[in-house]
């Protein structure tokens, strides 16, 4: 038994070696990061159409310059402003109207007006409370200039303007790292995602084997053959990857494995379960790839779960990436305990309990084994 | 005169040509209308799951804007004015505040697990700090992994803060006998263009379903490329007739799905539908090609079924919705150049949004045409020999 078992666990890892497509999922997200190489957004052009020329103004303009975000370009008009923003060629505009200045001086309310690319949702929220904040520092500077000349002191007026200094502060993801906000969910679900087509794929090619279907433990083995791989896959994603993009990563190599191994364990019993389901190694293809963005989109870190329809959440919590995505997060990048993470552990294995079940449960219906048994019961009965 | 014949004949053998062509486009066109939904993976592929796709990517992003996210909130004040603070947050659109008492661990706690996307600090002796001037600072801290529910949460909050400072200005000024001069007040008015519905997760909506379309294209076309009978003599038109009808039915699929978006977002659209439609008939042609590359330059339709995960990411990721072209290094731009997604998506946002003349629609048609064009030189020799090939597919 333990002998048909190895036998069957070395002949996959070594298949696997020998024909590494596995590593197709390393190019890939190699690929996908390079569009995160720059960790946050830098030097993004943005127009600033200055239609006052005064001392007042050029302040103002030197101070958004001061932004790392973003990039000043000037414009003499606001027409041709737009008519880049309009093919793409800015991100914002931002107007200083004229007698900006002599507005100023005489105390009347001035309104700046701005407008960002809401196509991009991140980057707009990101450039918008840059400038709020950079806007934030001006009125400062303007006003305490104002109350100096007025006879208070330095100190006086910090009390005056701020009497609480309220303050927000960024946790989990230090200057906002784009890869961070994206990378943790999508990794997760890369990786169940690829060990999902990879079992089921071995589940199937097991049950058409010319010779017949082999013992159990052939197929224990063989799946268990693919846990080596993924398991390193897992320690690369979420051990390596944040280094080379440089964002938090706190789990020890050990923790890694031991959050990567239940994920792996409860894809297996969703494999099952797609086996009985699909029956056909084209129909995996024909299915699963179009699962990835749904997946990646209900883990709930690029959109909370609170947020969706009660139905979805449900959907979402069949996942066990769903799951697995909040205790790696949680604890890779948020600096939670693992020990915290039992009820994560718990329910990824419980999923992959239930569906491993009801696959074996569907083989045994078509098989006919479900039939046999209670026809032997009934007679056994009338007996 | 022999010239003249000579052309005449020419011109005769290439209308014959022509004539062929369209003869066996028709033939397969006609052949492939009629057996279209023969198969379950052609519903499957053609209308099932792009439909549930569609309905549970727009079930997840429904509310576009997010609201009543739970904050938390750790009140070691207790005064008067930190509880004004807490309820004025509570009542603001985007946070709904809960207590932890004096629990900070178990309120981290809860944070790190996302069961809460924020958590407000009101330090002890707070009211007092701030009538005496001692300038307390309430903190608030967000979740910048969780980004969107992070940002969301503390939206209210400098708001709430800058208008307890103008009240509190006065009584500050008063209390150390001097009269505030009037200050300067420039209002910031940040607003977002082409957000056609005030809805800001509809552009992620409107790309994954223009995503989602292509890989439904690649991989029927590698399928049909796969199961066509290898008997028959294949050749260029017979190809093609077999691929115009899905051409047809996923351009009006995409159309169909876009109004559908467009009327549930209750979204303005400023161009024209033509144009819309001209884009993604040729849109449709470029994924198509896709399809026959991957089909072409792999051994089994399986291998094909393989890089289509490949596609997936690249497009998603350099389609420009995930990070703008304009914020992406040069190798990210160029990868995004290649991608057919990039144009179409970009040409069909202009369309709905933007000022996007009818010249600029061209252009954007005449790049997606350069895919099969360059499509078919690269695969001229290899495609016929890769239809002939037998495989088994399990």
């Amino acid at each position: 038994m333990i002998k048909l078992f190895w036998t069957a666990f070395i002949r996959l890892s070594l298949r696997l070696l020998g024909r590494p497509m596995w590593l197709l999922l390393l190019i890939s997200v190699s690929l996908m990061s390079l569009v995160y190489s720059n960790g946050t957004i830098i030097d993004l052009p943005i127009a600033v159409v200055d239609m006052d020329h005064t001392t007042s103004s050029r302040d103002l303009i030197r101070s958004l310059d001061t932004s790392a975000k973003i990039k000043v370009k000037l414009y003499d008009n606001s027409w041709q402003a737009y008519q880049d923003i309009n093919e793409r060629k800015l991100f914002a505009v931002i107007m200083i109207p004229r007698n900006f200045e002599k507005r100023l001086l005489s105390g009347e309310t001035i309104t700046i007006p701005a407008y960002g690319d809401a196509s991009s949702r991140l980057v707009n929220g990101l450039i918008q409370r840059d400038l709020q904040t950079i806007y934030q520092q001006i009125l400062t500077n303007f006003n305490t200039k104002i109350m100096l000349n007025n006879g208070f002191s330095p100190q006086q007026i910090s009390i005056i303007l701020s009497p609480i200094k309220g303050q927000t502060e960024a946790l989990y993801n230090a200057g906002v790292s784009f890869a961070a906000i994206t990378l943790p969910g999508l990794l997760v679900m890369l990786l169940q995602h690829s060990f999902l087509i990879a079992s089921t794929r071995t589940n199937i090619t097991l049950n058409s084997l010319p010779q017949g279907k082999p013992p159990k433990i052939i197929f224990i083995g063989s799946l268990c053959g693919l846990l080596p791989i993924w398991l390193f896959l897992s320690l690369v994603l979420f051990g390596l990857w944040p280094w080379i993009l440089g964002y938090r990563q706190l789990a020890t190599l050990p923790d890694i494995l031991m959050m990567s191994l239940p994920l792996l364990l409860g894809t297996l019993g969703l494999s099952k379960l797609l086996t009985e389901c699909l029956r056909h190694i084209e129909m995996i293809y024909l299915t699963l790839a179009f699962l990835t963005t749904p997946v990646f989109y209900l883990s709930g870190t690029i959109w909370p779960l609170d947020a969706m329809p009660l139905w979805v959440q449900f959907v979402s919590k069949l996942l066990p990436s769903t799951w697995a995505t909040n205790m790696i997060a949680g604890v890779n990048q948020m600096g939670a305990n693992l020990s915290d993470n039992w009820d994560n552990i718990f329910m990824i294995l419980l999923l992959g309990f239930i569906y491993g079940s009801l696959g074996i449960f569907i083989a045994a219906l078509r098989d006919g084994r479900v039939r046999r048994y209670f026809r032997h019961r009934f007679k056994h009965r009338l007996h | 005169m022999a010239i003249r014949k000579l052309i005449f004949y020419r011109k005769l053998i290439s209308k014959q040509s022509a004539v062929d062509f369209m003869h066996a486009f028709h033939r397969s066109f006609d052949n492939e209308i009629v057996g279209i939904f023969k198969h379950f993976t052609a519903h499957w592929l053609m209308w099932i799951l792009p439909l549930v796709i569609f309905v549970l990517i727009s079930s997840i992003f429904y509310r576009g804007v997010l609201f009543d996210l739970p904050v938390g909130y750790i009140d070691q004040d207790n005064s008067v004015l930190s509880r004004e603070i807490t309820r004025n947050l509570n009542a603001a659109a985007h946070a709904n505040l809960i207590n932890y008492d004096n629990e900070l661990s178990q309120a981290e706690h809860d944070l790190e697990k996302s069961a809460i996307y924020a958590l407000l600090y009101i330090p002890p002796n707070f009211e007092a700090d701030v009538l005496s001037g001692r300038q307390p600072t309430p903190m608030l801290y967000y979740n910048a992994l969780y980004y969107s529910a992070g940002l969301y949460s503390i939206m209210d909050y400098s708001g709430l803060i800058a208008t307890l400072n103008e009240q509190y200005r006065v009584t500050l000024a008063n209390k150390i006998g001097l009269t505030t001069p009037p200050l300067i007040k420039i209002n910031f008015n940040y607003d977002g263009l082409y957000n056609s519905s005030g809805n800001s997760m509809y552009f992620q909506q409107f790309s994954a379903v223009v995503h989602l379309l292509q890989l439904f294209v690649v991989s029927m076309t590698i399928h049909l490329l796969g199961n066509l009978p290898k008997h028959t003599r294949l050749s260029y038109p017979f190809v093609l007739g077999k691929l115009a009808p899905y051409t047809i039915w996923y351009t009006t699929l995409l159309i169909f799905e876009i109004a559908l978006l467009v009327f549930f977002s209750d979204a303005r659209v400023s161009g024209s539908p033509i144009a819309m439609l001209i884009v993604v008939f040729f849109y449709v042609i470029a994924a198509q090609s896709l399809g026959i590359l991957l089909f072409s330059f792999t051994q089994t339709t399986i291998d094909a079924y393989m890089y289509i995960g490949l596609l997936v990411g690249l497009a998603l990721t350099y389609s420009g919705i995930m990070v703008p072209e304009l914020a992406m290094p040069w190798i990210a731009r160029l990868i995004s150049s290649i991608e057919p997604l990039t144009y179409a998506l970009n040409k069909l946002f202009d369309l709905f949004l933007r000022h996007a003349p009818y010249l600029s629609v061209l252009k954007t048609c005449a790049i997606l045409m350069i895919y099969p064009i360059i499509i078919t030189v690269l695969v001229r020799k290899r495609l016929v020999r890769r239809l002939y090939r037998k495989e088994t597919l399990t």
